[in-house]
């Protein structure tokens, strides 16, 4: 009872720290709107506005049709055409496109002959990524003139495509939950990093040391905090997204709440053992940095996690963004169940406990 | 009125050569965002070859107008002249003449002295081939030779201002200006940089010596006394003694075990403006230059039973409280409200053996020592002896690597929450939350002791109107006068009523006034019957103490009474020493001991 | 001449002694390169598709078989539909296949027939990559039926793709350049910024001031400082590149030099704008984090594409210095000197420069207060 009423007055304390400054009060929701923004709009691997080049040395009907075809495609917007191999050459070592496409002089021909007629695509290898993506639409482009061309009485295939969760693909529906994960990684590791380290620089800590508070205790008070304001920006992404950007929500609300409390809980806990090491402000810094950056590059965000390594893909377990992007994700798009989201949260729960723990130790340990 | 008088006076001293060195007319700069004038139509002249002293209490104006003389700030009205240069047109030849050193000198913490000296050395032009002589005097003068590839972050506080003296001095500038040299520097320390300076003068150096040490202030040729951004004495300190000539008293003779009751006692008579203890008595400043007449009852005829009130030479000290309207004086209302512990003599406090080993280096080596209720025990020494480190044992904020440290019998080890609840700790540094308000600060920490409900709110209250906190509780500390800071920090260390109270440096550059009022409630609380452990660099201030350690390189090497001290420091040939003397005597003493012990 | 000399000894004894500046000057750099080199992968990889196969003819089996061999899936055929819609749900599976019973009947009788592909929406990049492959090979399967009914030995039309400059299509070897740039923006702008505000808060910058230094040489030791520093660091980072990553380098160190110093100086500006505004430690990390790391990373074409950013998004980019020396990098390391990108580029990253330097001088005044 007496520990409970200590902690509040810690956790009274550390709200007051920070909302009596304004610019204390602007960090709670600028930078993760900033963030917010940035992410939604630009983390997209769509390829958009591609610039391309046609290159028609074919005088046939075949080669003006393809030309056509890409014309009428929406995805290339800029499309212009080269009068020889150095015209595209130079365009795409200087990047004006993406790509040429080149259509040789007997490709006409060979399709009446039927004797393998070929396009060819040339791509700028710098943007690999962009290129295999736009590789995709022109072979759509030319399989089905190919297969148009063909046996008149093959009707081929129809594909019936549905794409679950999401069924228009849009990107934005996928990095939001996401980045529900992401800037609650951010602020409450901003926080709790800094929280001791301010202490220290500034000569509180001592005079909070001195009082007979317990490690525990001050490590608690400062854990609160820290997840609050997580669980504040959390659902400030989550309300911004789901009303501002539309993106569907399907999961229970008391499984989202619980799953962001694990998270910030497991997050904090990496956050007050660097804090308890730093002895400056700007080894906070530089030790939430070089945290968070690896957490997110690497939670299968930006790119597949099973591109990773195998190795390196079990060591990610210890990663909170891991499982967070999973169960956010989940909860919003797929409605995930409750054993699929306790398969990936009771990790959180290991994961917060055993660095608050740690951070406990390492907090005695530097004392004496 | 003042200044046309000080010139008057000063003309003579000034006798026809000597050209000013520096002129301040009707000076004036206001900050945004604060009510009053930081100077306030300030004049004042400064002549060459000799110290001239800045004072004035906490936010007078001092460093303002330091800041303006060398071109960091721009006045907003009058002006300023500096060997004829105006600061604000002319900053770059200003800035070729002058060695300013702020506050906290900005060394370079991680570089060692002598890069710190070739990087001024480099700036002020300095040609490599004159560089070795230059360094060998510089270094000679301040004895830092044997120190030249340490870093700067790890030399002791006295001798991070002498080094960064030696920077300011690499330009030969022709005006000093310094900006609280001596702050948290030991005595031994400053009266080396005192002598420095004072050379310096002599060689004709124009020299500005902000301070806070009005025994520093008195030995200058002039100064010059800022209160609230005005001029309100300019001139030989000996002038403004003058007009408090006769009453001065010193009562001799009281035994040590009550003088600090009796000055308590003096201090709530009208008549009595100022009073201290001091070289084994009491000090007073009456209102009027008779002697007090003392009636039957009245606290003087407490003094009178104890010891004899003889005339004493007027300090500038004694000037300055004058000036500014007396010294705290009447009831401690802290005091009043404590409660009363046991005032059995039983001991509260205990060292055993203390040791604490960093590496190979041993901060502390086995410090023992006893506090009962109701004693003040101070811990002197010069910066760096170890005086913190024993401190942060003692709070249980440093673990000892050998020995124990007990709060009332409790293990700060083996239950250190509980025995933390019975201390209150005052830090070196002012430590609260900066960012919060007074009244939020002192929610917090009576949360933090446990405080709770109507108990809370109750001792919140009055810590407020004990330290008359009430006009600065909505605003946030880093805004609160230096004076109410120490207030507020002290209010936070008792406000739970601690048996045993630690202050490390409680006054350090507190304006005399406010260290007055702190050592008033220091002692009434004393008096209820806590036990206190103290550190200063005021020597004075050791005087209130009922025993004295004073430690030197990890050892304690003195200890006993203030008067043992002193006595100590009288066997060696001395007259009647203060108790500065005795601490300059004694370190000096351990000091060639070492050396002796090294050849 | 001297001073500033004398300055910038005292810089790099400072960060030889500040194991931060160390730390974002090197093991930063590393760490990123690890990141880009091992974790952030955007190759093409093996997808996890279940496979539902209603019938079991010729044509259904000859389907399987070519999914299987596919190398860009991992197949798992399965009857039971319950356990295939879970692994969806579970992240088992990225998408699903169903091969209708009619298969047989609709493809030989000239009929149209219906496959299913079934994505995991929620990933949506791989859902894309699912999508896109299993319409291509199913096309290819096809026509090579076709084809081999007509004795025919090649495709009707075949298109021939060439990567130009990265022809095995590694995203390291893109990544990995780029992130050059982060590198250089740590620097510039994180580390310079805090520095500087450090000598503000510790109070060396007041005693700067009040000798002859004056504050444009004061600026210019910083500048030349981590100018070198940046330049130091980013060499560092090329070798590991070059070396341990085997990244192809086909341009010269001396453009790289050149690009990168216009670029270095943009950064600094930037983070001698920021430590200006701020003179606090905390404030300009984070400044410099939310204004120089985060637009570097995101809108610069370094891992997202700039040309696919919604207008108003891109016209911020173009206030990124980075959008200009990351295609410059990638071009440095894959194809080699390309001149008229690099003076298009340098053009835009000294405009970007410049704005930042007119605005300190603006902010910046020789005063404490």
């Amino acid at each position: 009872m007496v520990t409970a009423a200590k902690i509040g007055t810690l956790i009274v304390k550390e709200f007051l720290t920070i909302f009596r400054d304004p610019w204390g009060r602007r960090m709670l929701v600028v930078p993760p709107m900033i963030q917010l923004l940035l992410f939604a709009f630009a983390a997209t691997l769509e390829v958009k506005n591609v610039s391309l080049m046609i290159l028609n040395d074919d005088f046939g009907r075949h080669g003006h049709e393809i030309a056509h075809r890409l014309e009428a495609s929406q995805q290339f917007t800029d499309i212009s055409y080269a009068g020889s191999a150095k015209d595209f050459t130079k365009a795409i070592e200087e990047q004006r496109i993406l790509l040429a496409v080149r259509i040789p002089v007997d490709f006409s021909k060979k399709i009446h002959a039927r004797s393998g007629a070929a396009v060819q695509i040339i791509f700028d290898g710098r943007k690999s990524n962009a290129a295999q993506v736009v590789e995709g639409y022109i072979l759509e482009v030319v399989n089905q003139y190919a297969l148009e061309l063909g046996d008149p009485m093959v009707k081929g295939f129809e594909i019936a495509e549905h794409h679950w969760f999401n069924p228009n693909l849009e990107y934005h529906w996928s990095t939001i939950p996401s980045l529900v994960a992401i800037i609650t990684l951010i602020m409450t590791m901003s926080f709790s990093a800094l929280s001791l380290a301010r202490e220290k620089e500034m000569g509180t800590f001592e005079q909070l040391l001195v009082t007979p508070l317990i490690p525990g205790e001050i490590l608690t008070g400062k854990l609160v905090p820290a997840m609050l304001i997580g669980i504040f920006d959390a659902h400030l992404i989550y309300g911004v997204g789901h009303l501002f950007f539309k993106v569907p929500f399907r999961g229970s609300y008391l499984l989202l709440l619980a799953s962001i409390i694990l998270f910030s809980f497991s997050v904090v806990g990496f956050g007050l053992m660097i804090s308890s090491i730093a002895k400056t402000q700007q080894q906070a810094i530089l030790g939430a940095f070089v945290f968070m950056v690896p957490a997110i590059a690497l939670s299968g965000f930006a790119s597949p996690f099973e591109n990773m390594p195998a190795w390196l893909q079990k060591v990610m377990w210890l990663n909170p963004m891991k499982h967070g992007v999973i169960i956010f994700k989940g909860l919003f798009l797929k409605d995930l169940p409750l054993p699929v989201v306790l398969a990936n949260a009771w990790p959180l729960a290991v994961i917060g406990g055993v660095t608050f723990l740690l951070s406990g130790w390492m907090f005695r340990r530097n004392i004496g | 009125m003042t200044t046309e008088a000080t010139s008057e006076s000063l003309k003579p001293a000034a006798a026809g050569s000597l050209e000013p060195a520096i002129t301040i007319s009707n000076l004036i700069k206001n900050f945004q965002g604060q009510s009053r004038c930081a100077l306030n139509n300030a004049t004042a002249t400064v002549y060459p070859g000799r110290t001239t002293g800045l004072v004035g209490p906490d936010g007078a104006g001092k460093s303002t107008l330091l800041r303006l003389l060398c071109g960091l700030l721009d006045p907003d009205g009058g002006q300023v002249r500096v060997l004829g240069f105006d600061p604000m047109r002319q900053a770059p030849r200003v800035h070729a003449i002058c060695g300013y050193m702020p506050q906290k000198f900005g060394l370079y913490e991680d570089l060692t002295v002598i890069e710190n000296l070739n990087l001024y050395s480099d700036i002020r032009g300095l040609e490599r081939s004159q560089r070795d002589e230059r360094f060998k005097v510089l270094l000679r003068f301040t004895d830092l030779g044997a120190f030249t590839k340490r870093l700067a972050g790890r030399l002791s506080g006295g001798m991070k201002q002498k080094l960064g003296l030696a920077c300011v001095l690499i330009g030969s500038p022709k005006v000093l200006l310094l900006d609280e040299p001596s702050v948290g520097v030991d005595p031994v320390s400053r009266r080396e940089l005192w002598s420095m300076v004072q050379s310096l003068a002599q060689g004709g150096l124009a020299v500005v010596w902000a301070t806070s040490y009005l025994d520093e202030a008195q030995k200058c040729e002039a100064v010059i006394l800022l209160d609230q951004g005005r001029v309100l004495f300019e001139g030989p300190p000996g002038e403004l003694v003058a007009r408090i000539d006769g009453r001065s008293w010193f009562i001799g003779s009281i035994a040590a075990s009550e003088r600090r009751r009796t000055l308590l006692e003096l201090l709530r008579s009208e008549q009595v403006v100022d009073g201290l203890i001091t070289a084994g008595g009491i000090r007073v400043m009456t209102a009027g230059p008779q002697r007090p007449s003392a009636g039957p009852g009245t606290a003087l005829t407490v003094a009178d039973d104890y010891g004899k009130w003889a005339p004493s030479a007027p300090t500038f000290e004694d000037a300055f409280i004058d000036l500014l309207g007396g010294g705290a004086r009447g009831e401690s209302a802290l005091g009043a409200h404590f409660q009363d512990k046991l005032s059995d003599q039983s001991v509260v406090v205990e060292a055993k053996a203390l040791t604490k080993k960093f590496g190979d280096f041993t901060a502390v080596s086995s410090s023992s020592f006893q506090i009962s209720r109701g004693e003040i025990f101070g811990l002197l020494g010069p910066n760096g002896a170890g005086k913190s480190t024993i401190f942060k044992m003692m709070c249980g904020l440093l673990t000892p690597t050998s020995g124990l440290a007990l709060i009332a019998g409790i293990d700060l080890r083996k239950a250190p929450a509980r025995a933390r609840g019975r201390l209150g700790y005052m830090a070196q540094k002012f430590s609260l939350y900066e960012s919060l308000s007074a009244a939020e600060n002192l929610e917090f920490f009576s949360g933090a002791y446990g405080l709770s409900g109507r108990v809370r709110k109750e001792r919140v209250g009055l810590m407020i109107e004990i330290f008359d906190l009430k006009h600065y509780l909505g605003s946030t500390a880093r805004t609160l006068p230096l004076g109410f800071k120490q207030r507020l920090a002290l209010a936070c260390a008792v406000m739970h009523e601690p048996d045993v109270l630690f202050l490390d440096e409680p006054t350090s550059g507190v304006d005399p006034v406010t260290r007055r009022e702190f050592w008033l409630h220091i002692n009434s609380l004393a008096h209820k019957g806590v036990a206190v452990m103290v550190t200063t660099h005021f020597m004075e201030e050791a005087e209130y103490c009922d025993r004295v350690t004073l430690v030197y390189q990890g050892l304690g090497i003195a200890s006993g009474t203030p008067d043992d001290l002193k006595n100590l420091a009288t066997e060696s040939g001395l007259g009647a020493p203060t108790m500065e003397d005795a601490f300059v005597f004694l370190i000096e003493k351990n000091r060639a001991q070492d050396r002796e012990g090294s050849r | 001449m001297r001073i500033i000399r004398a300055l910038i000894k005292k810089e790099f004894i400072q960060i030889v002694r500040d194991p931060s500046a160390l730390m974002i000057a090197f093991f930063l750099p590393i760490l990123l390169l690890f990141i880009f080199g091992y974790g952030v992968n955007l190759d093409v990889s093996v997808s996890k598709l279940g496979l539902a196969a209603e019938g079991s003819g010729p044509e259904t089996l000859s389907l399987i078989s070519s999914l299987t061999r596919s190398e860009y899936f991992d197949v798992t055929v399965s009857k039971h539909s319950d356990y295939l819609t879970q692994g969806l749900l579970t992240g088992r599976f990225r998408g699903l296949m169903v091969l209708p019973e009619e298969l047989e009947g609709d493809l030989l009788g000239g009929r149209t027939a219906t496959i299913q592909i079934v994505t995991d929406g929620s990933e949506t990049n791989s859902a894309l990559f699912v999508r896109n492959h299993s319409v291509g090979l199913l096309r290819v399967w096809l026509e090579d039926k076709l084809m081999a009914g007509k004795h025919s030995a090649s495709p009707l039309i075949s298109v021939q793709s060439r990567f130009w400059y990265n022809p095995e299509l590694k995203s390291r070897n893109y990544l990995i350049p780029g992130s050059l740039a982060i590198v250089m923006t740590l620097i510039g702008v994180m580390l310079t910024s805090m520095v500087i505000s450090r000598e503000w808060e510790r109070g060396t910058m007041e005693a700067l001031m009040a000798s002859p230094v004056s504050i444009n040489q004061i600026i210019l030791s910083k500048l030349c400082t981590y100018y070198l520093l940046s330049l130091v660091s980013v060499f560092f980072s090329w070798s590991v590149a070059v070396l341990w990553y085997e990244v192809p380098f086909r341009g010269s160190l001396g453009a790289l030099l050149a690009v990168g110093s216009i670029f270095v100086l943009g950064a600094l500006g930037q983070g001698l704008l920021i430590s200006t505004l701020t003179k606090n430690q905390f404030l300009s990390a984070q400044w410099a984090m939310v204004t120089g790391f985060l637009p570097s990373f995101m809108l610069s074409g370094f891992v997202f594409e700039v040309n696919s950013l919604p207008p108003a998004v891109k016209a911020v980019s173009y206030a990124v210095g980075a959008r200009y020396f990351v295609p410059c990098l990638q071009t440095l390391f894959l194809t080699g000197n390309v001149w008229p990108l690099f003076a298009r580029s340098a053009a835009c990253m000294a405009v970007v420069a410049l704005v930042f330097f007119v605005l300190t001088s603006k902010k910046i005044v020789k005063k404490v207060f």
